[in-house]
């Protein structure tokens, strides 16, 4: 999915934003790029959605070359990915609804389409209670959980979370951890940039350690050669599964109650502690399905996430 | 209509750069349609006297009939000539009498054979008057010619001078009007540059950030050539009686509903394109600084 191949990016002589980087992220990927600040996690988060065209190198993305690409193709890249920035970057003169409402204006969803996919992914982040605030009215943790709500709005193929925790406390900041990875589960490729190690730790996830713009440890390295930029076309039907995926975990998000699976999804990052909690709310939580029917399992699960 | 939506809620939230951009293109449109009545009301008033009978060529009191109706015939086979009207001296004082029918003393005191006969003449231009007044001049058997060559000539000359002179308000007023609009349009760009710059981050075309400006460009235009058009048509007509005495017999009035609702389609649709080209050109400036 993603191929840096020897990436400079020079601002100024012998001053580097990322030097000499190879690597490769394959679908579904869950990855940390760690760094201290200053080590080149953003610099690699705007060659991705192509804000920077590398000095030298090769950056790929979804099989396709970057460098070369116009940019009418990049407005259309951009929408495969759901960018997280530290910053949130929310539009201040947009509510919390207009936010997350945005992304699917631009591809100029039907309005219908948009309400209901905002109203699922108000409940996705805890904030179906708070749709008219500003995001100056919102706290650090509900501003970038809105920011992970726009990202999410498309239903993008690869999210690069850019230090989203970064502002927040600790217990803001294990809920934006969990929901990530709870995406990941879902067939979403997540690069999470973070400075802060502890959060690292748990589980065999795959680490990319940058220093002063060069790639100094990946955890379990993959071949860059491979994707390339092909030359021979790939059929339609024997292409990557990410569409599947995507579409998978989309209609989990966005699906009805009624046409939602009944087997409950699964959740590895929840806490045993937590589980009690847990079953008392998922009770109450169906008391409330049958009377609205429209809050979908996965929604509550990852509501829980949050909470 | 999203577009529209969020281009009245943007004009609504900045209303005195709004108002600076409305009241620039109103003014300018209000002049443009007052030169537009003036030069239409110039035109019939030149074409009033242009049509009306303008060189009266008088005939010697021994003048036999034959030879009036052979010039008359001859006049009326000359080119540009519109009209030829014989005038006996029976006819000139029936109407002698006619505009003297309250002064019966005068009327007494005239008889047809001290009024000369005449041949009007009407042209469809002043140049073919002129000439034919130096050559009737040459007639012997005229006695004298009137022709109010000074008058027609002014006439025209005014609304030459009238139609540069309008024409170089507006079009100063269009460019004010253009680079008000393309400056507060510029302006409000700029002022949400760090939202434009979040939209092309994820993924928004040019013509999805610019479409709005470029709305609200169009907005200004159709809204200020509306405004225009509404103050002067009160003004018309709180003028109208004043006017209907002073041009009776040449311009009718009321002005026509179908030319004033010409005037305002007309108006709306270049003051559209006026602001939509104005915001355009802003957009891309600003696209290119940004």
């Amino acid at each position: 999915m993603i191929r840096f191949q020897d990436v400079s990016k020079e601002f100024s002589p012998n001053k580097f934003g990322v030097k000499q980087i190879s690597f490769a992220v394959d679908n579904g990927e869950f990855v940390f790029i760690t760094g201290t600040s200053g080590s080149g996690k953003t610099t690699l988060m705007r060659l991705i959605i192509r804000e920077y065209a590398p000095t030298s190198g090769e950056v790929s993305l979804f099989n396709e070359q970057l460098a070369t690409m116009s940019q009418k193709k990049v407005s259309e890249l951009r929408r495969k990915i759901g960018v997280v920035f530290q910053d949130y970057k929310l539009l201040p003169e947009l509510n919390v609804w207009e936010n997350i409402a945005l992304p699917l204006e631009i591809v100029g969803q039907p309005q219908a389409e948009i309400e209901s996919r905002v109203t699922d992914l108000l409940k996705l982040i805890g904030l179906i209670e708070k749709p008219y605030l500003f995001p100056s009215q919102l706290s650090g943790g509900e501003a970038q959980r809105v920011g992970i709500a726009r990202a999410l709005a498309l239903g993008p193929e690869l999210i690069f979370a850019d230090e989203p925790t970064g502002n927040l406390d600790a217990e803001n900041t294990q809920a934006i951890v969990d929901l990530l990875k709870k995406i990941n589960q879902l067939g979403t490729t997540v690069l999470f940039a973070t400075h802060d190690l502890s959060l690292t730790k748990a589980g065999q996830i795959r680490i990319l350690n940058l220093d002063a713009g060069s790639l100094i440890h990946d955890s379990k390295p993959k071949s860059t050669a491979t994707p390339a930029v092909k030359k021979v076309v790939t059929p339609p039907e024997s292409k990557p599964t990410i569409t599947a995926k995507k579409k998978s975990w989309l209609g989990k998000l966005f699906t009805k109650p009624e046409q939602t699976t009944k087997k409950p999804v699964e959740n590895p990052v929840e806490k045993p502690e937590n589980q009690p909690r847990k079953k008392k709310e998922e009770k109450k939580s169906k008391k409330e399905k049958a009377t609205s029917k429209k809050v979908t399992k996965q929604v509550v699960t990852s509501q829980e996430a949050l909470e | 209509m999203q577009s529209f939506a969020n281009a009245l809620t943007t004009m609504r939230r900045t209303p005195y750069q709004s108002l600076a951009a409305l009241l620039m293109v109103s003014v300018t449109f209000f002049v443009g349609y007052r030169l537009s009545f003036v030069l239409s009301g110039a035109h019939l008033v030149l074409s009033h006297f242009e049509s009306s009978p303008q060189v009266i060529a008088f005939f010697k009191l021994d003048t036999d009939k034959q030879a009036m109706e052979t010039l008359s015939k001859s006049l009326t086979s000359t080119e540009n000539v519109s009209d030829v009207r014989l005038i006996t001296q029976e006819q000139a004082l029936k109407d002698y009498a006619k505009e003297y029918d309250d002064s019966p003393l005068l009327l007494e005191l005239v008889t047809a054979d001290i009024l000369p006969a005449s041949v009007e003449v009407s042209a469809s231009n002043v140049e073919t008057l002129t000439k034919l007044a130096e050559d009737l001049k040459k007639e012997k058997i005229i006695e004298d010619v009137v022709f109010q060559q000074d008058i027609v000539e002014q006439l025209s000359n005014w609304t030459k001078a009238l139609r540069i002179a309008g024409l170089v308000d507006v079009g100063i007023l269009s460019f004010a009007s253009f680079l008000t609009i393309t400056i507060i349009i510029t302006l409000k760009a700029a002022n949400k540059k760090y939202s434009v710059t979040i939209m092309r981050l994820i993924g928004a075309s040019n013509w999805y950030i610019n479409k709005p400006f470029i709305v609200e460009g169009i907005l200004y235009g159709a809204l200020g050539a509306l405004l225009g058009w509404i103050a002067i048509t009160v003004i018309l007509l709180y003028l109208t009686p004043t006017l209907t005495t002073f041009f009776s017999g040449i311009i009718a009035f009321p002005i026509p509903l179908e030319f004033l609702l010409l005037q305002l389609g007309a108006g709306m649709l270049v003051g559209a394109l006026l602001g939509g080209f104005a915001s355009f050109v802003a957009t891309n400036r600003f696209a290119a600084r940004a």
